[in-house]
């Protein structure tokens, strides 16, 4: 089964290098977006604040991993998705001769590795432009990509029950809204979230996105202890593990719908 | 020139009425562009939990800006909005063809073809935001104030509008959507907040190159009576400018399209 | 004066050879290569005014080019195009005014609007006369029967239903010239009928000049008059239909219904330029070279083996001349 993931994700990657061109733009995009964070965060520091114990190089470095990073998080299955529903495309993707989940998550390895060139790319283009900080040992950047590569699972099945939601309503945008929303804010990719304010601060301890962005980037920094590592882990490992049971019965009570009423 | 002028509003005309065909689109279109919008507006909050003021600008001065940009966006989108996919919608299928044979600057079909629901949002962000900063800044809203908004949201429609088209020639070339015009787009975020707080490269950027700046940071100063430099006023020649730049380059790239065909 | 002037046109292409891969691609962008391709190779031919001719060839034999030239869309090469009085290529805007033209499925109206909408739209870009608007509406919604089609979505329309909205779209302007690519293409007969109607219609009342291309050599046996056959780039025929005809049309195809045949003619002859393409007990269908046979050369051969009853004789068409054309039997002297 993994032989078959794999060889779709290899398709796909092949195909996903012919939009080099695209892919420096996409980087570019991502630089004007940290360039107007940076310059703000800039004015405020220059203001002799002090904020939350960071340095000014420690913010740049935070936004500068969370624009590298949220091209490897975000994939937008969820459209994929719900296009597919929505043209009754569905129904062929079902006669593939392995299942749904995996042939998307087989594309979804494929795509990584693009998003991935693209990320490290943004990353070393905009650590030579605004400077960035090491990270704190081998080991910690070690954490940092597993608990990485963890997101990547975690949001692959939170943007499945996303597009799952395709089967009921016709609004595939307003849901992607949604999950922007809700990714962008809650995983700290908008701001650090020690500097959210209290009960915003609770809602994203509840809810499984902090890990995806905000808690690697400590990790990166080295602000947790390996205990904390492990139990981020874990943490991560119950999510996967509770959002793909929860996707599956969503999902397969749908294709019941479908294949009994005809679409 | 006042026959295409007449001819693009009876274009775009046709366009908003097709726009109302789909209306459930419409509507959703207009409600993410606000929530995206509303997400940016969060982040700025949340900065501001920190800091009282970014550069001598507090958060009321702050969303005001960000609220005169997104007047000048609506503008773009509704009335320019159709550039950026040439090289998709029209250059690949041949689409092209039946336009260039029309008794018109092609120039003036395709922007015709504006059809945008996300502007309804900006506008009505806009508005909310510009009207209910300028009240708790206890700025008396006049009638000219009014006047003078709307002049400078119209022409910073222009302004992006014309930086737009000057890139869209891209599509006659990649024959895709256009990531070129978009990332070039992009670009008025910097514009979004004081240039006082960028270095010297990304102000000239954002007020001599791409004058973004114009259509966001020049009025709202003046608005909020701070417009020493006056540079206000030559607002509408940068208008002019950028339009003979835009039709030139698109002239030159009709002559190269036409030479080589599809 | 000619109302369509062409002269030594020509039209080349560049085409990038990109080879495979992402090296092939970083080679072609520091050192392109590119191979010459003759689109159109010298033509030059002149059309009066009130001309309907067909413009035929096949595929790739460079139709769409010319037409292209012609209508101002692309720049030649070299050589000159003059359609009344202007170049096209050099003054667009003033040529489309005087010109129509329909390029396949490529739609001119407004997808998502009713027809009606996308004819006042035309109206206002041609700036046609209120009065000649609606004269020429009334007569093209009878002509073409577009009653019940006008207050229709463009995108809701059949293919035939949207074809013929787009041609009263073409026509609406009175223009000088019209260009119809492959106006038929994918209609039923009854629809290509009233468009072929229309066509020769409008011609015949306001001497407007019609170029058509097409696949269906139908259009061209019932609306033109003139032929102009392109192959590789090159003029290989200008000039006549029937004349067409009588030089590359070298078979006749004659039908026999008879009785007491007791032998099978296919075995018996074994003639040149003499086929028999169809035989059974009643019917024997043959195709012979006119230059070398009689009708009646024919009718008294078969007679030796048979009774004939009845004799059906049938003028090879321009599709079954062209297939041979293409296919080289024909060789040009």
């Amino acid at each position: 089964m993994i032989s078959k993931i794999l060889a779709i994700a290899k398709q796909n990657g092949k195909e996903g290098l012919y939009y080099r061109f695209d892919l420096l733009l996409y980087i570019f995009n991502f630089i004007v977006e940290i360039t107007v964070y940076i310059f703000i965060w800039l004015a405020i520091y220059n203001n002799g604040n002090q904020i939350q114990g960071m340095t000014f190089e420690q913010i740049t470095t935070y936004y500068i991993l969370v624009v590298s990073l949220s091209p490897i998080i975000n994939w937008g299955i969820n459209e994929i998705m719900g296009n597919a529903i929505r043209e009754g495309e569905i129904l062929r993707e079902l006669l593939n001769p392995i299942s749904y989940f995996n042939y998307y998550f087989g594309i979804r390895i494929g795509e990584l590795i693009e998003s991935t060139i693209v990320g490290v790319l943004t990353f070393g283009i905009c650590s030579i432009l605004f400077g960035v900080l090491l990270p704190n040992g081998i080991l910690n950047f070690l954490f940092f990509i597993i608990i990485v590569f963890l997101a990547v699972i975690v949001v692959y099945f939170f943007e499945l029950l996303i597009g799952m939601t395709a089967f009921y309503t016709n609004s595939i945008w307003g849901v992607e809204i949604f999950k922007r929303a809700v990714l962008s804010i809650f995983s700290g990719m908008i701001a650090p979230i020690t500097l959210f304010p209290e009960f915003l601060q609770k809602i994203a301890n509840f809810l499984p996105f902090k890990d995806c962005i905000y808690t690697p980037i400590n990790i990166y920094f080295g602000e947790l202890t390996n205990m904390e590592i492990l139990q981020v882990i874990m943490k991560q490992y119950i999510w996967i593990v509770v959002l793909y049971i929860i996707a599956k019965i969503i999902f397969n009570k749908a294709i019941k719908n479908i294949t009994v009423n005809g679409g | 020139m006042i026959r295409n002028i007449k001819l693009y509003f009876s274009f775009l005309v046709a366009s908003l009425k097709r726009m109302m065909e789909y209306r459930v689109d419409c509507i959703v279109g207009m409600v993410s562009q606000i929530a995206f919008q509303i997400i940016e507006l969060v982040f700025i909050w949340i900065i501001f939990q920190t800091t009282d003021n970014i550069a001598d600008w507090s958060f009321e001065h702050l969303l005001l800006l960000y609220g005169v940009m997104m007047l000048s966006i609506s503008v773009t989108d509704l009335l320019f909005d159709s550039t950026y996919d040439i090289g998709k919608r029209l250059i690949r299928k041949g689409k092209f063809d039946t336009i260039l044979l029309r008794p018109v600057h092609p120039l003036i079909s395709v922007l015709g073809e504006s059809e945008t629901s996300t502007a309804l949002g900006y506008m009505i962000l806009s508005v909310i935001l510009i009207v209910s900063m300028l009240i708790k800044l206890q700025v008396s809203v006049t009638l000219f104030l009014i006047l003078k908004i709307l002049y400078f949201g119209i022409l910073g429609g222009f302004i992006i509008g014309g930086i737009q088209t000057i890139f869209s020639i891209t599509g006659f070339w990649t024959y895709k959507s256009n990531e070129v015009v978009w990332s070039v787009f992009q670009l008025h975020k910097l514009a979004e907040y004081p240039i006082e707080i960028y270095n010297k490269f990304i102000r000239i950027l954002i007020t001599i190159i791409l004058p973004f700046a114009f259509a966001s940071y020049y009025p709202t100063l003046d608005y909020l009576g701070l417009n020493e430099s006056n540079l206000i006023f030559i607002v509408p020649l940068i208008v002019i400018v950028i339009w003979i730049i835009a039709i030139n380059v698109w002239n030159w790239a009709l002559k190269k399209y036409r030479s080589t065909g599809s | 004066m000619a109302i369509i002037e062409v002269k030594n046109l020509v039209k080349k292409y560049k085409i990038s050879e990109k080879e495979h891969g992402i090296i092939g691609y970083i080679k072609h962008l520091f050192h392109p290569k590119y191979k010459e391709h003759i689109a159109v190779n010298n033509i030059s031919f002149s059309i009066e005014e009130g001309e309907l001719v067909g413009y035929i060839g096949e595929n790739g034999a460079g139709k769409s080019t010319t037409i292209k030239m012609l209508t101002g869309l692309l720049t030649p090469t070299s050589g000159n195009v003059v359609v009344n009085g202007i170049i096209p290529n050099e003054e667009r805007i003033k040529n489309n005014k005087q010109i129509g033209a329909v390029l396949g499925q490529k739609t001119q109206l407004w997808w998502d609007l009713p027809v009606i909408e996308s004819f006042e739209l035309i109206k206002k870009m041609y700036e046609i006369p209120n009065e000649q608007y609606e004269k020429n509406l009334k007569k093209f919604t009878e002509i073409l029967d577009l009653e019940d089609l006008l207050d229709k979505q463009v995108k809701n329309l059949s293919l035939g239903q949207k074809m013929r909205c787009e041609i009263a779209a073409t026509f609406l302007h009175n223009p000088k010239v019209v260009y119809l690519d492959e106006p038929t293409i994918g209609l039923d007969i009854l629809v290509k009928e009233n468009i072929r109607k229309f066509i020769k219609d409008i011609n015949k009342e306001r001497k407007t000049t019609v170029i058509l291309t097409t696949h269906d050599l139908k259009d061209i046996e019932e609306v033109c008059d003139r032929i102009i056959l392109i192959d590789k780039g090159t003029i290989i025929y200008d000039g006549d239909k029937e004349n067409f005809k009588n030089i590359y049309g070298k078979h006749t195809m004659i039908e026999f219904i008879v009785k007491n045949k007791n032998v099978n003619i296919t075995l018996e002859t074994s003639e040149e330029e003499f086929e028999v393409i169809d035989e059974s007990d009643k019917n024997i269908k043959i195709k012979f070279n006119h230059d070398k046979f009689t009708v009646m050369d024919i009718v008294k051969l078969i007679s030796n083996y048979c009774e004939i009853l009845d004799i059906h004789i049938q003028e090879e068409g321009l599709e079954e001349i062209l297939k041979e054309i293409y296919r080289g039997e024909i060789i040009d002297d």
